[in-house]
């Protein structure tokens, strides 16, 4: 059963890795105020820039860091805090970025599968498990010959498989995937990507996908957000994004994404202004200020989420600079 | 998922996979492999030969040594072949008392080391676990502390303290020889913690530390049943690097009176009774349990290094 995840103000701050005597440096607002919703069977693509709180927002919903502030519900269940129950955490699984660093380079497959059904008490006795492991093995087009196979020597694209299995044998209602397609290459990404969908449709699951890539997020989402030094900056429907950005800083990603098509002259893309900031370097008001085009005076505050068309943006100056560029 | 509408319908079975092949991994490849490396050089070659030979010295002196403690008429003999070591002042065999001392001596590393591990080993791995919490330097601190103390300081404390009370620990008789293993595995614990300590953050910065949370998996299980196993290869390597000390310590600590008492045989206090006699001549008595307490240490040392070498390649040479 998918259910909806519904996030609301979440946050996440690092403090710096000095040790707890020498006392804390300076903050890191990895992940800020980020509220979004996905509508159950929906998928969310999420797209940004390396560095921008990707990854650290799916790590929070996915409950390997504790939120700083917010709510994460699945459902009407609130999974945040502390005191949030296995059973409840469980509905949201992860798959990461990096298959074989996710498993277990010492154990085998047959392990690394029917280890969650154990630690769930998912079937009767260690046979029925296996025969579920195997199941699951060939749900993702394995089969079960590699139930004894250790992860090192098989491939990327395989791993991944492993991988998507494991998170699904808890029967998750929310999968979210940390750029699943990042390190395989162009045969094996169409493959994977088949699989998702296939997947997604068949467990009936809510999704939400990163990607660097805007092609995978056109053709996998219904809705997208585009991150920004953690904060989402625009959101809404995927077509509507794409089509039609409003922010300054998604047209700067869109227009990137469709110079970059192999058929284009690489030399003729347009080339993204200014350098990635560090997170770590706080801007006082809209942090994309620093390589905006279109920088005002009113730019000095935060600008909040705002509708633009069927989709939100988060510019001071929306009505300025027009719908389409 | 969004626009498979317009593309054509996913098929329910995915496509067949790229296959490597299907050839399952056997489990004890990494074991073969520090295997292949003790026989690989002609230094680590030489090292295992150094610890048979201390073997067979343990091995035949079970069986054809005879009593470490029967005293003959015979005294102080030089090696020949009714006494193949000779015989000490007081007429006993100095190779039944070489190959019993030499005994003892093994057996007391070994446990020393395998108590050590016991207790280093999980204390490290959690702290390598929580690294940079208080819970990592509440552990690393106390045992900074134990680092603090030098060996035979310790052992003239905690074994002169038992001494005192009538060789008991804590009002519970302990045998002398259970006291140095004790002395000894509290000296390797930091050495160990910090190994298993480091290990562990490196396990840590892997993903499926992070994915077995995400999947329900208790950090106790993660610690003890997942990031263990890759652990212990290096730990292991430390472990036997370190039963080269413990011997030597255990003959150390014996030298000075402190550990296994006469008349029972170790190579320290052989060593120990055979300094009256050199000057006497009897060269013997002093340079043969000598050169089997040096044998296993070069021995423990040269395949210890292999072992070291096939751990971490880069830092060859």
């Amino acid at each position: 059963m998918s259910q909806r995840l519904r996030v609301e103000g979440l946050s996440k701050t690092f403090h710096g890795r000095g040790s707890w005597r020498t006392g804390r440096t300076a903050a890191v607002h990895a992940v800020d105020d980020v509220s979004l919703t996905i509508e159950p069977g929906q998928t969310l693509a999420l797209v940004g820039e390396s560095g921008c709180g990707k990854s650290t927002l799916v790590r929070t919903i996915a409950g390997i860091y504790q939120a700083s502030a917010g709510h994460i519900f699945v459902g009407d269940t609130d999974i945040s805090q502390r005191r949030a129950l296995r059973r409840h955490r469980r509905a949201v699984q992860l798959v990461p970025q990096n298959p074989l660093s996710s498993l277990n380079r010492s154990r085998s497959i047959r392990h690394a599968l029917t280890q969650p059904l154990r630690v769930h008490r998912i079937g009767a006795d260690t046979a029925e498990q296996e025969r579920r492991a195997a199941t699951l093995l060939e749900r993702v087009g394995l089969s079960a010959d590699y139930l004894p196979r250790l992860p090192v020597g098989m491939s990327v694209g395989e791993l991944q498989r492993v991988v998507v299995a494991r998170a699904l044998a808890i029967e998750p209602s929310v999968l979210l995937l940390d750029e699943p397609t990042s390190s395989v290459d162009l045969t094996t990404k169409a493959r994977i990507m088949n699989l998702l969908l296939d997947v997604q449709r068949s467990f009936d699951l809510t999704c939400m996908i990163i990607t660097h890539e805007i092609d995978i997020a056109r053709h996998l989402s219904h809705r997208m957000a585009v991150m920004y030094l953690g904060r989402i900056v625009e959101y809404g429907p995927t077509e509507e994004v794409f089509n039609r950005p409003r922010h300054p800083y998604t047209r700067m990603l869109v227009a990137s994404a469709s110079a970059s098509g192999p058929l284009v002259n690489a030399d003729a893309a347009p080339v993204p202004v200014g350098e990635v900031p560090r997170a770590a370097s706080q801007v006082d008001g809209c942090a994309f200020r620093p390589r905006c085009p279109h920088t005002a005076d009113v730019c000095g505050s935060v600008p909040l989420l705002r509708p633009a068309g069927t989709s939100q943006a988060a510019c001071h100056r929306l009505d300025e600079i027009g719908a389409d560029s | 998922m969004a626009s498979t509408s317009t593309s054509p319908a996913p098929a329910m079975v995915p496509p067949p996979v790229e296959t490597t092949a299907a050839v399952p991994r056997p489990r004890l490849a990494g074991l073969r492999s520090f295997g292949q490396a003790v026989v690989a050089t002609w230094s680590s070659r030489i090292g295992l030969l150094l610890i048979v030979v201390y073997l067979a010295v343990v091995v035949v002196g079970l069986f054809v040594g005879g009593d470490p403690l029967a005293q003959g008429d015979d005294i102080l003999a030089p090696p020949g072949a009714e006494h193949l070591f000779g015989t000490d002042q007081l007429g006993r065999d100095i190779f039944a008392r070489t190959a019993a001392g030499a005994r003892l001596s093994l057996a007391v590393a070994l446990a020393s080391v395998v108590l050590g591990l016991a207790v280093a080993m999980p204390l490290g791995m959690v702290a390598g676990y929580f690294a940079r919490t208080w819970i990592d330097e509440l552990i690393m601190r106390c045992l900074d502390v134990i680092m603090a103390l030098p060996l035979f300081i310790l052992g003239v404390v905690f074994l002169g303290l038992s001494r005192g009370s009538g060789g008991t620990i804590l009002g519970v008789p302990t045998p002398v020889e259970v006291q140095v293993v004790i002395v000894i595995a509290i000296t390797t614990l930091p050495k160990f913690a910090r190994v298993a300590r480091a290990a562990t953050m490196v396990e840590r910065e892997e993903d499926y530390a992070d994915s077995l949370r995400v999947i329900g998996v208790s950090r106790f299980r993660i610690i003890f049943g997942e990031i263990s196993i890759n652990v212990l290869p290096p730990v292991l390597v430390q472990a036997f690097l370190w039963m080269a000390v413990a011997i030597f310590a255990e003959a150390a600590l014996s030298f000075l009176g402190l550990g296994v008492q006469a008349p029972d045989p170790t190579l320290g206090n052989l060593l120990h009774d055979a300094r009256n006699y050199v000057l006497h001549g009897a060269w013997w008595y002093s340079v043969l349990p000598g050169a089997v307490l040096m044998i296993v240490i070069v021995g423990l040392n040269l395949v210890g290094d292999a072992l070291t070498d096939r751990l971490s390649p880069q830092l060859r040479d």
